[in-house]
Parts: structure tokens; C-alpha cells; sequence
């Protein structure tokens, strides 16, 4: 069982606790967030291994979000971005600006625990 | 006059009282203070996530016995279906019996009108049920409103999918692109089994809309010869737009002699639009003026250099 | 007299029944745009092709821009007109924290008033939504045709120095033009903070942006919507004293004579219409705009009552 913590972006905050619900099964402690600030706050006080962002407009607006959600260098935490289907453009600028994984909605849910799981174990041997 | 001014003063007061209430719902939303509903709904979303993540094992049974409970539940199962897929339902079709959801819904679609009712076909869309749901709803397709028509539509095709192409076939208004994005929707989930090549080549221009939106959305790349097709023969402008915009959104050639012809046929205004839109789609000048005129294609050529920067000394750079 | 009561009946009836028909299609407008809010979430990366390239004058800081980059939709950009010449350190600040670059520009022959002296974009992929042009700064119309001048996609939402765009507007404009089944030179939102969207050709042949615009276009190609695109912050406290002063001035002489002339029932019904129309213009606030502010709205109903005599010229907040 790992204990990775998990934080969790959604302007719908519905749909963040929906995610929440579907990755928190495993043990790992969530924390779910409906702002940018409130996110980046979460970050600096959790520490998460893993950030999970239903939007993309934060990367492309100029607030520095990836920048400030990873702001302490020795603990990067994952970012993976899920959202409805974007244009390649949007994609490969999310990759570029250091987002980790993107998936699109609908998703697997069986999919996406095993992700996190490997992802959580990593940090935890780490 | 008195009377009047009695009768008049009355309904004032009601209106404005009736206002307040409305502004204090619409601030509580605002503020995100849930109401009962919204929590009983995100209980059950939470059940309903166990229920498919465990194969129906430790969510125990799902039970709505009042109608606020059964509509939370219809909005939870919604919720959880329109973001999910692959996972089994079963559980779901147990809970939408037990509780008789699809009858609730339904009983509510007829008593409702406008958005209310395209918001529950929605729902319904979305609620495992049986295949005689769908002739129970196809009457909605003929609605005067649109919303209401096109969510009777998907929630027809999803409650009975093998019949979804001929329920789309039967539809008899044209179907615009926020209709077909939202058809998609269903595909993503898996609910319909639809292939694109027998959409591409079918008579009826919903099924070739819905043809084209597929081979966008999923890239399908080897469509380019069918969407030839289309702009060769088809005799309506707006598919032949459509089907020119598909191939250049896959990033095909568009040099061929029929589709110059057809593209000729635009009005200025359509080919200054198209210009743009290839500009953007990342086609070169060379490709533009194969298919545009000289004045359009200059105009493509100073759009494309607008996003570059002249490394041999032209001009200033800052 | 009682032909004057008759007439002062009337016209509160008229107004009460105007705030009734407007709460009633807002707040069909309001659900309409809840039940396709989640919907709209789907859409991100294009409608029909339909693209918008958002225009803005006098916007200069990064908050700001920020707001105005924060659409999901993919078929969108920015295009800010700014004088680095006027605003230099403004400029020079958005130039670094978006990594701008100049690139290539030619004078515009569809918009002579463009007169554009360099374009800008940014080196960055996530930044390439944002365009900066440098111009001289004469008139906001001006500046709009420069924007115009410089865009890639083919509809305008010109965007003054208090707008700011509420979430989903793109989307939902993109969604009504697309669903439009006659082509659409002009989309207008008739929500409290009134905004519209152009056409790129329709403004090149009404030769750019001016007062009349509007006016000029053919009221079957314009689409109407109910739903707010932006909303607008301003001076409160000069809102607020515009807004009583207007209230005072109208209702303060009105409550004088009917008190001096008729009798209470008058009065009352008065009091009651215009506390009336004051709930309305509460309710129109929360559920439209993201500062809920009741007396914008109600400086709204007395710019709608002058429209009745003299058409409105187009303007950017």
C-alpha cells in the first residue's frame, strides 16, 4: 500500500473529487483544489508526488503555474494534465512547458490507478 | 383606479420578492454552497466510482427512493459516465432497475419543457437502460427546440446503439457542429459502434457530417481519398466545405484539380477564411497557390511570415 | 388628473412587464448556459472551424492578460495593442515574461489605419496564442483595426481596459456562430456589460472600427445572445454615484408629484414598481456577472432606455 499525495486541480470541483475518489482507493492521500492559487498552495504545504490538472489554460496564460507548482527542485512532483481532446499544438505545448503525461477525457479509470500507482511507488523507493 | 393601482402594486411586490429568492439561489451557486441535492449527488458519484472500480463488489446497493434522490443519482451516473469508459456497467443497469430510474426520467421528460427536459435526455443519455427506450423518446426528436431534439437524438442512439446510424438517418434537421461534437462524446465513450466509411459514402448529409467530424477528431488519415470523393461530387456547398477543411485539418495535399475547382466555386469570403485557416494548419505558400489566387495567396504569404522572423537583415529587430 | 394616473399606471405596468419578460429570458438564458456548460467542456478544439481572435486596447498588465489567455478553446488568441513608446515599461514587461520576439510585418492594405510598427510573438509554444502589436496610440478604433489587421482567425471580440472574459466565453461564442444557420457577421451578447463580435471581413468592408459599426450592419445577420461574454470592472464608486444620481434624479421629482397630486395608491404602486425593478436588476447581477453589482445593471436599464431614442455607438468599456 503506498502513501503518495496526490493533488488534484479541477475548476469543477465535482469532477476533482470524482478523480479523488478514483485514485484515492489506493491509499493515497488526496487533496483536491479548485483554484490556481489554492493549488499551488497545496503544493507548497503537501509536497504532492503527483499533481493532477483537468485544465490546460493554466499552462498557456503566462502564470508560471508549472513553475510554481514545482517550485522546490529536490522534490519534483509529476504533473499530468487531463482534459477533453485538445489540438496537437495544445499537446506538444504542454509537453514542452515539463507536463509529464496528458490524457484526454473520457478516461480509463483501471488505466489511470495504474499510472499513479507506478508513479506513487516511484517516488516512494525514491 | 384605486383597484388598479392595488392590483398593480400587488404583482410589484410579488415580482420583486419572487427576484430576491431567485438572486439568493443564483448567489448561493455562485458561491458554491452545495444545495441537497449536490451533496446526495456527490454521494452517490462516490458510490458509483467504488461500484465500477471494485465490479460491483463494496458499494453495497445503490438505493433512490425519493425524487430528489432518484435525480441525484441520474446526475451522478452522468457525471460518472460522461467522464469514464471501459468500465462495467452492470452495476449501473442494476441500480437504474432496482430504483426505476429510466421510468423516473422519463416521467419527468414529458412533465418538463425547453432546457429542463433537453437536461434530463441528457441524463438519460447517459443512464444504462433498455432498448425500448428508444422508441419511447424518438417522438422528442421533433421538438421545436433544438436542444431538446438533439439530446432526445443522443439519448435515443445511446439507449439503443445498433440502431444508432438509422435513428441519425431519420433526423430530420441538419445537424450543426456543437451537435456533432456532443454525437462524438458518445463515440468516445464507446457507446456506438460507428465506422466512417459507410458515413462518408451515405446520401444523408448528417451521416456525412458525422463522417467527416470522426475522421477529424480520430486523425484518420487513409479517409483522404472518401473526403476526395465528397468534394468531387457532393453537391452541397457546405459538406464540400466541410470535407476541404477535413483534409486540410489532417494536413493532406490539396492540389488536385477537383478540389481547386470546387474551391473556386467559394465566395471570396469562404476562400479568404480557407486561406487563413491553411495558413494556420501549417500548408505552405506553395501549396496555398496551388489552390488560391494570387492576391489571396500574397495575402497567405504575409499571414505565414507574420509568425517568422527574418534572419537575414532586412529590417530592424529588436 | 385621472388620465394622468392612468398614464403614470401604465407606464409602471409597462416597465414591470419589461423586467418580467427580461428576468424570465435571462434566467432561461442562465439554465440554458448551465445545462451546456459541462457539454461546452467537450469542445475545446474547434466548432465548425470557427476561430476568434480576441483584440484588446489599453490592456497592459499581466493580470489582465493572464485573465484574457485563460480560454481552453484551441481555435483562439490574443492580440494586444499597446504603444511601447507611450507605455514602455508595460511593454517591455510583457515582452519579457511572455519571452516575445519581433518577427516579420507588412502594412496592411485591407486596414490603411493599422499603421502597425512591429509585431511580436512569442518564442515560446504555450505562448503562442499571444500577439503583441506596437503602434502608435490615436483612438481605440484605431488601435482595434491594427488588431484586426494582425489576426489569424476570422471573428473580432473587440476587449477594452475593464473587460475581462467570464469562463467559457470563447466557447460559448464559438457555439452560437457555428450554430447559426445563416452566415454571422455580428454576434452580440445583450447582457449588462454589452460586447460584440465582428466579422474580420465585415469590418475590412465597413473599412474598420468606428462609433456606427453597428449600425451599419444588417440587424438579420447579427446573432443575439443573452448570455454575458465579459464583464467589466470599473470605478465602483463612480458607478455607484452615477447609478443614484440616475435613481434620484428620476424617482425623487416623480414621488413629489404624486404625493402633491394623487393620492397613496399612486405612490405605492410606484414604491412597489421600482423596488420591483431594483429586485430584477439584483436578480440580472448575481446570476450574470461575477461581481454581482445591482447598480451597473441598473445604469444598464437607463443605457437600454436611451437606445429607444438614440441608437448606441459601438464602444470598448
Amino acid at each position: 500500500m503506498n502513501s503518495g499525495k496526490i493533488v488534484i486541480y479541477s475548476r469543477r470541483g465535482i469532477v476533482g473529487r470524482m478523480i479523488a475518489d478514483m485514485v484515492g482507493e489506493r491509499g493515497a492521500r488526496v487533496v483536491c483544489c479548485t483554484s490556481t492559487r489554492q493549488t499551488v498552495a497545496a503544493c507548497m504545504h503537501e509536497r504532492p508526488d503527483l499533481v493532477i490538472v483537468l485544465a490546460v489554460a493554466p499552462f498557456m496564460d503566462g502564470s508560471d503555474f508549472i513553475r510554481r507548482i514545482r517550485f522546490d527542485r529536490r522534490r519534483r512532483p509529476v504533473v499530468y494534465v487531463v482534459s477533453w481532446q485538445h489540438s496537437e499544438q495544445t499537446v506538444l505545448s504542454l509537453l514542452d512547458c515539463g507536463v509529464d503525461q496528458y490524457l484526454t477525457f473520457p478516461l480509463c479509470m483501471s488505466r489511470l490507478q495504474r499510472k499513479i500507482t507506478v508513479e506513487t511507488n516511484k517516488s516512494d523507493e525514491a | 383606479m384605486n383597484t388598479a393601482a392595488l392590483i398593480l402594486t400587488a404583482l410589484a411586490a410579488t415580482f420583486a420578492i419572487a427576484c430576491l429568492a431567485a438572486a439568493a439561489v443564483a448567489k448561493r451557486r455562485k458561491d458554491n454552497i452545495p444545495s441537497s441535492r449536490e451533496r446526495l449527488r456527490e454521494a452517490y458519484l462516490h458510490r458509483i466510482i467504488r461500484a465500477l472500480d471494485s465490479g460491483g463488489r463494496g458499494a453495497g446497493k445503490i438505493e433512490a427512493d425519493t425524487p430528489r434522490r432518484r435525480m441525484a443519482l441520474a446526475e451522478a451516473m452522468h457525471l460518472a459516465m460522461r467522464h469514464t469508459y471501459g468500465s462495467d456497467t452492470s452495476v449501473l443497469q442494476e441500480a437504474v432497475d432496482r430504483n426505476s430510474l429510466d421510468r423516473f426520467l422519463l416521467r419527468r421528460i414529458r412533465l418538463s419543457r425547453g432546457s429542463r427536459r433537453a437536461y434530463l435526455l441528457t441524463l438519460i443519455s447517459s443512464v444504462p437502460s433498455h432498448r425500448d427506450m428508444a422508441s419511447l423518446l424518438v417522438r422528442y426528436t421533433r421538438s421545436r427546440n433544438r436542444d431538446v431534439r438533439v439530446s432526445a437524438l443522443m439519448a435515443v442512439m445511446a439507449a439503443n446503439p445498433s440502431m444508432a446510424v438509422r435513428a441519425l438517418a431519420a433526423y430530420p434537421y441538419p445537424l450543426a457542429p456543437f451537435d456533432t461534437a456532443r454525437i462524438i462524446g458518445l463515440l468516445r465513450r464507446g457507446l456506438l459502434p460507428i465506422a466512417f466509411e459507410p458515413l462518408l459514402t451515405n446520401a444523408n448529409r448528417n451521416l456525412r457530417m458525422l463522417g467527416m467530424a470522426i475522421v477529424r477528431n480520430f486523425g484518420i488519415e487513409s479517409a483522404d481519398k472518401s473526403l476526395g470523393n465528397i468534394i468531387a461530387s457532393d453537391p452541397d456547398p457546405q459538406t464540400v466545405r466541410e470535407a476541404v477543411y477535413t483534409l486540410a485539418s489532417l494536413g493532406r495535399p490539396l492540389g488536385r484539380a477537383k478540389i481547386r475547382e470546387r474551391v473556386a466555386d467559394f465566395t471570396p469570403r469562404e476562400r479568404k477564411e480557407l486561406c487563413r485557416f491553411l495558413t494556420l494548419a501549417g500548408y505552405s505558400t506553395r501549396a496555398i497557390r496551388a489552390l488560391l489566387s494570387e492576391e489571396e495567396s500574397r495575402y497567405a504569404e504575409e499571414l505565414i511570415n507574420s509568425h517568422k522572423r527574418d534572419l537575414v537583415c532586412k529590417q530592424h529587430s529588436t | 388628473m385621472q388620465t394622468a394616473q392612468y398614464v403614470i399606471l401604465s407606464i409602471l405596468a409597462v416597465a414591470l412587464a419589461a423586467a418580467a419578460v427580461r428576468v424570465v429570458r435571462i434566467s432561461r438564458a442562465m439554465r440554458r448556459r448551465r445545462f451546456l456548460a459541462p457539454e461546452t467542456a467537450g469542445c475545446c478544439e474547434s466548432l465548425g472551424f470557427v476561430g476568434i481572435s480576441a483584440v484588446c486596447s489599453g490592456v497592459n498588465s499581466i493580470e489582465h492578460i493572464e485573465n484574457l489567455l485563460g480560454s481552453e478553446y484551441d481555435r483562439y488568441e490574443l492580440i494586444v495593442v499597446l504603444d511601447a513608446e507611450r507605455r514602455p515599461d508595460d511593454f517591455r514587461n510583457i515582452m519579457t515574461h511572455y519571452g516575445m520576439i519581433r518577427v516579420n510585418t507588412a502594412e496592411s492594405d485591407e486596414l490603411p489605419s493599422a499603421r502597425i510598427r512591429a509585431l511580436y510573438r512569442s518564442r515560446r509554444r504555450n505562448y503562442r496564442r499571444l500577439v503583441l502589436v506596437d503602434r502608435a496610440y490615436a483612438t481605440p478604433y484605431e488601435d482595434l483595426d491594427a488588431g484586426a489587421a494582425a489576426a489569424s482567425y476570422d471573428y473580432i471580440l473587440p476587449i477594452g481596459p475593464s473587460d475581462y472574459l467570464v469562463p467559457d466565453a470563447v466557447e460559448t461564442a464559438a457555439i452560437a456562430i457555428s450554430d447559426s444557420p445563416r452566415h454571422v457577421e455580428a454576434l452580440r451578447s445583450a447582457a449588462d456589460a454589452p460586447c460584440a463580435i465582428f466579422h474580420r471581413e465585415t469590418v475590412i468592408a465597413l473599412d474598420g472600427f468606428s462609433p456606427r459599426i453597428m449600425r451599419r450592419i444588417p440587424s438579420r445577420s447579427v446573432t443575439r445572445i443573452r448570455t454575458p461574454l465579459v464583464f467589466r470592472i470599473g470605478n465602483l464608486r463612480r458607478t455607484r454615484i452615477k447609478a443614484w444620481s440616475a435613481i434620484f434624479l428620476l424617482l425623487a421629482p416623480l414621488f413629489t408629484i404624486e404625493a402633491l397630486l394623487f393620492d397613496e395608491t399612486i405612490v405605492a404602486a410606484t414604491a412597489a414598481t421600482a423596488a420591483a425593478l431594483f429586485a430584477a436588476a439584483r436578480y440580472t447581477a448575481t446570476a450574470t456577472s461575477p461581481d454581482g453589482c445591482s447598480l451597473k445593471t441598473i445604469l444598464c436599464y437607463f443605457s437600454r432606455m436611451k437606445e429607444f431614442f438614440r441608437p448606441q455607438k459601438f464602444t470598448i468599456s
